[in-house]
């Protein structure tokens, strides 16, 4: 199934940079509402607004967890402007039928989800959650749009 | 399988949608807790409807409204007999189960203040909870809730120590939409006598699979959806009890529910008409009547009998697979299994599911403090009715052991 690629399952597995970050300067938690996938987001942002370091707790399914693995690795040492951008194109990947600008491998990996339209959510959760932790604010839900 | 009630494929053929090909594979409609398939003899009756006999009902003096209106009234007499009603005056014609209980909420609410108590159930679908909880807000009442246990089973001792002197109504699932749990109703609606408590029965699960007789279990309420037993959706029922209905509020006004209407004074229709404002749902009306014929044909002794040896069927195989666990093992149970896995999230199966033409429910199923009890964040629910088969079973296996080598 082009949903479920090697890439998707060996993060959500083994997800990368899983846990608590004592330390953060900035997190917020994101739900969904309808099928209870949870993600809480940790950032240590400097002054100039550089991403130091990200970690993730997730609670839901594959593709939640791979994407926000996926996020994490990809947005370490990323500034703010980068990180936001890099969300905007996941997004566009995940949700719209023009190519635009891919965010490249492993990232793409996820791209099919796009054709099940009742998983993209599964999918845009954590990115949702990373733009709200990195506007300064604590929780966000699938059913508001980010 | 014991020999069977019925030729299940002949059955099988009298529904048009189970023979499609979905993602390239057989077909296996698992999801008719959600809402069941309609036979051939639903799709001619509202086509036949449509086609020849629609016109609104009760007011004009044309044929084709006596037509519809007979039509019409025609399927509230099967309603009636079908669920052994004394009399069609005890017979609303709602939008569904969700509107028959928010119909009663809004009125029995109107007589209701702060302090009085409603008892539900943890296995309620959020349809008899959040009715209640809207007058909680609104007036101040108290919901009590019913505890069940680790088989997801209600706890009567529990259940009898809720009632007190406050206590208006108890409303509480037949059967769990979520777990499959077949609850005791006339054993709950005798205990709620005994504090001469009125009872309201969600019976949205249980009359597609089994005879339901309002007079034998001698509730007050009970709240149904025609698209859960063959029938079109956008129309249920509210039974009620004609000594209560007399007395009670009404709902909502407009056409239908007066007999005459000034500025100064309005005269209110006879039962049940005084609760249905509108223009009702008439074919939708008339598709639940041919739905009633049609499952009365095949006699509903006979698909409870089937079903149950479908749900064994399901039981044992599913319990074979490593690391499934079910949800619900009442020992009543209506053939609806549902399932996790500690290691693969529901969504993911049933992407993975559906992808092998297996159609089922994954998540809450509108059931969260059920899904809290279990600590879970959802289930797998396999939800079998009448016009599945050992197939559709097989298949359903199959395909959760391809998603299992996918996830490990």
């Amino acid at each position: 199934m082009q949903v479920y690629q090697k890439t998707v399952l060996e993060h959500s597995r083994k997800p990368h940079h899983f846990g608590q970050l004592a330390t953060a300067t900035h997190s917020a938690e994101g739900f969904n509402p309808l099928c209870g996938d949870k993600v809480t987001v940790y950032l240590n942002m400097s002054s100039n607004g550089t991403i130091s370091a990200a970690r993730h707790e997730t609670s839901g399914c594959a593709i939640c967890m791979s994407s926000a693995s996926m996020m994490a690795d990809a947005i370490q040492a990323l500034n703010f402007e980068t990180a936001k951008a890099l969300c905007l194109q996941v997004n566009t990947m995940l949700t719209s039928d023009s190519s635009g600008n891919p965010p490249g491998m492993p990232l793409q990996s996820l791209e099919g989800v796009r054709a099940f339209p009742s998983r993209v959510k599964c999918a845009t959760l954590p990115w949702q959650t990373l733009l709200t932790a990195m506007m300064g604010e604590t929780l966000t839900t699938t059913e508001q749009e980010a | 399988m014991n020999s069977l009630p019925f030729n299940i494929d002949s059955i099988r053929a009298q529904f048009p949608i189970l023979h499609q090909q979905v993602n390239g594979h057989r077909l296996a409609f698992l999801d008719n807790a959600a809402s069941s398939q309609r036979p051939d003899a639903v799709i001619d009756a509202v086509s036949h409807y449509y086609r020849n006999d629609h016109a609104n009902v009760h007011r004009g003096v044309h044929h084709l409204s006596h037509r519809a209106t007979d039509a019409y009234e025609g399927a509230r007499e099967k309603v009636r007999a079908f669920i052994n009603a004394r009399s069609i005056r005890e017979i609303v014609f709602t939008s569904g189960t969700t509107e028959s209980i928010n119909l009663l909420a809004s009125s029995l609410g109107q007589t209701m203040q702060a302090g009085d108590e409603v008892i539900v159930s943890r296995m309620e679908h959020h349809s008899n909870i959040v009715p209640w909880k809207l007058l909680a807000e609104r007036i101040g009442i108290v919901i009590k809730v019913a505890p069940i246990n680790q088989q997801g089973e209600l706890v009567l001792d529990e259940l009898a120590k809720l009632f007190s002197e406050k206590t208006k109504l108890l409303a509480i699932a037949h059967v769990s939409n979520a777990l499959g749990t077949i609850n005791p109703v006339a054993d709950i609606v005798a205990l709620a006598k005994q504090h001469d408590v009125p009872v309201l029965l969600d019976g949205a699960q249980a009359v597609p699979h089994s005879k339901v007789d309002v007079q034998a279990i001698d509730c007050d309420f009970y709240a149904f959806s025609s698209h859960k037993m063959c029938g079109p959706t956008g129309i249920g029922v509210l039974y009620a009890r004609e000594s209560l209905l007399e007395n009670m509020p009404l709902f909502m006004g407009g056409g239908e529910m007066v007999i005459s209407v000034s500025f100064e004074k309005t005269i209110y229709n006879d039962l049940p008409y005084r609760f249905e404002a509108g223009t009702p749902p008439i074919a939708q009306a008339i598709g639940l009547g041919a739905a009633i014929d049609y499952l009365e044909d095949i006699g509903m002794d006979n698909i409870a009998a089937y079903e149950h040896q479908l749900l064994e069927l399901a039981t044992t195989a599913l319990s074979d697979i490593d690391g499934l666990r079910i949800i619900g093992t009442a020992a009543e149970k209506a053939a609806v299994v549902s399932f996790v896995f500690d290691d693969i999230h529901p969504h993911d199966l049933g992407t993975v599911l559906d992808h092998q033409g297996v159609a089922i429910r994954t998540g809450h199923h509108c059931a969260n403090p059920v899904m809290d009890f279990f600590g879970v964040p959802g289930t797998v629910r396999a939800s079998l009715a009448f016009y599945n088969d050992a197939e559709d079973i097989e298949q359903l296996v199959k395909a959760l052991h391809v998603a299992v080598g996918m996830f490990r």
